[in-house]
């Protein structure tokens, strides 16, 4: 296998969720660069169904931690994007959420190519939808809450001693050969 | 990491769908590495909550083929499909499952696009037939749901360079985005 294909498979392949950060400052430009893999993510109809927002100011963290059991990380990561899908976009439920999940693992793939950053995807603040459109003024009937990716500088001491490496299911466990 | 931040929006800024393929076989191992890259993709809690069921007979090839005939000719050229299935056991959430699945099936893409000489589709396939795609491969429609097709293989670049679509626009950064 040739040299940059390797390179690249390996780095697909080497993305972890990070949940513990450093407080250390990201520059837009960074930010910026990792928002663009995102906008190439693929959709069907190439709706681009999706509407983030950018979350650094101190109050609006606290207030978006106060809807999930992981505030904690939601306040140490330097930026949050609050992902969204834009309903008015939509022309099918199931390739809609499939363009949303693209999007966000290409804003992780992002990360993970800026060199000491990390991210981490948190979905267990779904149930509290109504809430964080709130905090935005968001109308339910136009965005539908879909995630947050929590971003910052990893923190490399406590991953090496926390985050175990999460088992992944063989490729042989949810393949079969027709 | 070695590989330049640039070089990897490269990467995913030149990924396009494929349509064109000759009939040259992938091998296995090939085929298992951009699987290999489809299980790292995001999901919650190692649910992965997917199944992917590789087609390289041709008869399973033309069973799929009388589902969608607008789309039998790539599945005849390709060198093999990727059918997707939430499987309904390992699932959550509904969204967190799809967002699973659009994670699973970006990084396939991704992980087809790096390898020199081949690529790969994502099918538009009418939904409505979903169970029709369950009962080929005998698969209960209350623990498998259809949820996408991929077809893989070697690009005919002259085909491509042809019939090819142009490249498709992106919504700018600034029109999807807001700073708080």
């Amino acid at each position: 296998m040739e040299n940059d294909t390797k390179k690249f498979l390996d780095f697909v392949k080497s993305r972890r969720s990070i949940r513990n950060f450093i407080f250390s400052k990201i520059y837009k430009d960074t930010i910026l660069e990792i928002l663009e893999f995102g906008r190439w993510a693929p959709s069907g109809m190439n709706n681009q169904p999706w509407r983030v927002h950018v979350v650094m100011h101190e109050k609006v963290k606290t207030m978006l931690a106060e809807c999930t059991k992981y505030g904690g990380i939601i306040e140490s990561a330097y930026v949050n994007l609050v992902i969204f899908l834009d309903l008015e976009k939509c022309y099918h439920r199931v390739k809609d959420l499939q363009a949303i999940g693209a999007f966000m693992q290409n804003l992780l793939l992002g990360v993970h190519a800026q060199p000491d950053l990390g991210a981490v995807w948190i979905g267990e603040i779904l149930d509290q939808s109504e809430k964080v459109n709130q905090i935005f003024k968001l109308d339910p009937k136009k965005f539908e809450l879909m995630g947050v990716i929590s971003i910052g500088e990893t923190d490399k001491a406590l991953v090496q001693k926390g985050d175990k490496e999460r088992d992944r299911r063989p490729t042989d466990d949810f393949v079969d050969w027709y | 990491m070695e590989v330049q931040t640039s070089n990897l929006i490269d990467v995913i800024k030149k990924r396009k769908s494929i349509r064109n393929f000759t009939f040259k076989k992938l091998t296995q191992q090939v085929i298992k590495e951009i699987l290999e890259c489809g299980r790292f993709a995001l999901e919650e809690n190692e649910a992965q909550p997917y199944r992917v069921n590789v087609v390289v007979h041709p008869t399973v090839k033309m069973m799929l083929g009388e589902i969608s005939p607008e789309y039998a000719d790539i599945y005849e050229a390709a060198s093999c499909c990727f059918v997707i299935f939430l499987d309904l056991e390992r699932s959550t959430d509904r969204i967190k499952d799809l967002l699973a699945i659009g994670a699973l099936i970006e990084n396939i893409l991704l992980g087809v696009h790096a390898i020199p000489k081949i690529g790969a589709i994502s099918l538009d396939i009418n939904m409505d037939h979903k169970d029709k795609i369950d009962e080929i491969f005998k698969l209960s429609s209350k623990r498998y749901e259809f949820m996408g097709l991929i077809c893989v293989g070697a690009i005919n670049e002259e085909l491509e360079r042809v019939r090819s679509k142009k490249t498709k626009n992106r919504r700018p950064i600034e029109e999807f985005t807001d700073w708080f």
